[in-house]
């Protein structure tokens, strides 16, 4: 059966032109152009298995709509924001959006991301990449199967890209993972130039753990090299 | 400011100075009469007394040879005339000249009844300038300088201190803050203080529509043009898709959108600067330099890097504004020199000031077209086929600008075009 995608964007021709552009390459796609039309398609008859939304809409924002899906709604998303505004991307990617894109975008671009993206949740699914027995680190575990995380007990909620960032540290505990790296292991795909994005999860990931009762600020930046999460604590 | 131009030494010297100028006048003009009435009593008074012993000596038979020799001092000349027999008894008044009339005639009668006449020359001027002497270190004078202080003081808690405030408010809309507008207690004054600061606000309304509305019409066509931009990459997409990556008129199209992209995320960038918000606190250059190193890194695996940087290099302001201006200035020698060739930073404190030089191994820049390189659109006539300089020099001075500091470009005389910029330490 071939995945469908919903594209939300407010510039139907730009719709027309990538879901044509998606369909060739196998997809199914539908459209949306605001975010009341988004919440009819996502509440319809159809699964999803990912959606590319664009932030700039007239009406409620692609971040108001969201924030608003999450965190019931785990489906993957795409932010198509304007270029040069990184505080969206920052928002985005802190409302749960899986990776962002600038836009104008070249559509390989975009449909690298969307293939990556589907890799990683189809992995998630099957599990190929950790062992499937939970983790425990310091006052943290990490369950792969429930996909739970729990800091001296207490559940903490974590988007997908987060809870891999942290899976992949914790089996790594000690050593140093670069950017690269956990771009390309977390969000499956190659790091770019000016590429923040796992900068931002791990930062929101601290922020979180932190939150639930991590004292010992367990993940570490070593500047121009990566991040760890150190194996013995203080 | 030197000292002495500040509006307090001014008023200070401005209100001295007219204060003894005018108590200088009246001691002169009102002293000088009193002295006058004052001095002719007392010379009457020394001149009685004087004669009177004189007589006395002249009735008892001694002369007064040694005082004819040498008249007593301070005393003019003296003519003492018996009335009766009309002989002189004493007689220093000079025959001729500016001492020969008496200025002062009396009569007196000695004990024994008889009665004489004394004539008493001109009593010589006391010094004008020996008068205004005493009078300059005198007790007013001193009294005058502490009024002086006082009042200059006084004016100055008026007058300077509203300016001051109000040139706090002007630099920072030269800064960058269009919405400063004067604080209430400026604006509600009723003196030409309160006007100048109601004109000032007047002016910063009009200067932040004027800059406002250019911005928004810079964004606004910017915005208008991603969405056909957007539109046209799809096409392009879609095209692809059917003749193949490798079809060169398609590369053409890519790379041409690809360009028009980059210029309007530099125009969106270059407009959105200042619409930045201010930040007061300060952040670490050390960790912005490593992170731009890291992209660069990445970029150009074989780009030669080095940097000198202490760590604890800080500046104040939004941290943005900087890692546009470096990365920008580190992008500009990425693209305009040859890819194995080093590109160097270091650093050093002036005075209050951090300065960083950033120097590239290119073949450098025409003298005479340095200062162009922050142009807009700036373009090498040598360099035709290259995509120019566009923004990005500009946005760093900008950029800079913003945080209070400069940048300026010079060829290194070992060769290669070297950047400095200055930036206030935090």
């Amino acid at each position: 059966m071939k995945e469908r995608l919903l594209l939300v964007d407010d510039d139907v021709e730009l719709c027309e032109l990538l879901g044509d552009y998606l369909r060739h390459e196998g997809y199914e796609i539908d459209y949306a152009h605001n975010a009341i039309e988004a919440v009819e398609r996502l509440e319809g008859s159809h699964p999803y298995s990912l959606m590319v939304l664009d932030v700039m809409m007239p009406g409620q924002s692609g971040l108001e709509l969201l924030q608003q899906l999450r965190p019931r709604v785990q489906l993957p998303v795409i932010m198509l924001t304007g270029r040069g505004e990184e505080i969206d991307r920052i928002l985005g990617l802190e409302m749960g959006a899986d990776d962002y894109l600038g836009k104008p975008c070249n559509p390989r671009e975009l449909l690298a991301r969307i293939r990556a993206i589907r890799r990683r949740s189809d992995q998630a699914g099957q599990q190929t990449e950790f062992p499937q027995q939970p983790v425990e680190l310091h006052a943290i575990r990490l369950d792969p199967g429930q996909r739970e995380v729990r800091v001296a007990g207490v559940p903490v909620e974590l988007t997908s890209a987060e809870f891999n960032v942290l899976a992949y540290l914790l089996h790594n505990a000690g050593r140093v993972m670069t950017k690269a790296e956990l771009t390309e292991r977390v969000l499956h795909r190659p790091l770019t130039a000016y590429d923040r994005a796992i900068d931002v999860h791990v930062s929101r990931l601290r922020q979180k753990l932190q939150r639930a009762g991590d004292t010992q600020e367990l993940i570490k930046t070593l500047r121009g090299e990566g991040y760890m999460l150190v194996q013995e604590a203080r | 400011m030197r000292w002495y131009r500040s509006l307090y030494w001014k008023i200070f010297l401005a209100i001295w100075l007219s204060s003894v100028l005018v108590v200088l006048a009246t001691a002169v003009i009102v002293g000088s009469m009193s002295l006058d009435e004052r001095d002719a009593e007392v010379h009457e008074t020394r001149a009685r007394a004087l004669a009177e012993r004189m007589l006395e000596r002249h009735e008892e038979g001694r002369g007064f040879e040694r005082l004819q020799r040498k008249p007593p001092r301070g005393i003019p000349g003296l003519r003492i005339t018996e009335l009766g027999s009309n002989s002189p008894v004493f007689d220093t008044l000079p025959q001729r000249g500016p001492g020969a009339s008496p200025a002062l005639t009396f009569e007196l009668d000695s004990e024994s009844g008889r009665r004489y006449r004394v004539q008493v020359g001109a009593w010589p001027q006391r010094e004008q300038f020996g008068r205004f002497l005493g009078l300059l270190v005198s007790v007013q004078i001193v009294l005058i300088l502490l009024v002086s202080a006082l009042t200059s003081l006084l004016l100055t808690w008026l007058v300077v201190r509203p300016l001051k405030r109000l040139r706090l408010h002007t630099r920072a809309l030269a800064q960058g803050d269009l919405a400063v507008r004067t604080d209430q207690k400026l604006a509600v004054r009723g003196d030409e203080i309160g006007e100048l600061a109601r004109e000032f606000d007047t002016m910063a309304d009009y200067v932040e529509r004027t800059l406002g509305a250019s911005q928004r019409l810079m964004q606004d066509v910017s915005h208008e043009l991603r969405a056909p931009l957007a539109r046209l990459q799809a096409a392009a997409g879609l095209l692809e898709q059917r003749l193949g990556e490798n079809d060169p008129l398609l590369q053409r199209l890519n790379r041409e959108c690809g360009r028009i992209d980059r210029l309007i995320t530099e125009i969106l960038s270059l407009s959105r600067l200042e619409a930045l918000e201010p930040v007061a606190e300060a952040f670490s250059v050390y960790e912005l330099v490593m992170e731009l190193m890291e992209d660069i890194r990445f970029q150009q695996p074989d780009r030669p890097l080095s940097f000198e940087l202490p760590q604890s290099c800080r500046v104040r302001g939004n941290r943005q504004l900087l890692e546009r201006a470096l990365g920008n200035v580190f992008n500009n020698a990425l693209k305009h020199t040859p890819v194995g060739t080093a590109i160097e930073l270091t650093h050093a404190t002036v005075g209050r000031q951090h300065e960083l030089r950033i120097r590239d191994q290119g073949p450098g820049v025409p003298e005479d077209t340095l200062e162009q390189l922050f142009d807009p659109f700036f373009r090498q006539r040598s360099n035709v086929a290259s995509d120019g300089y566009g923004l990005g020099l500009s946005i760093a001075r900008r950029a800079l600008r913003i945080l209070g500091g400069s940048i300026e470009a010079r060829n290194h005389p070992a060769g290669g075009l070297e950047l400095l910029i200055r930036l206030p330490v935090a």
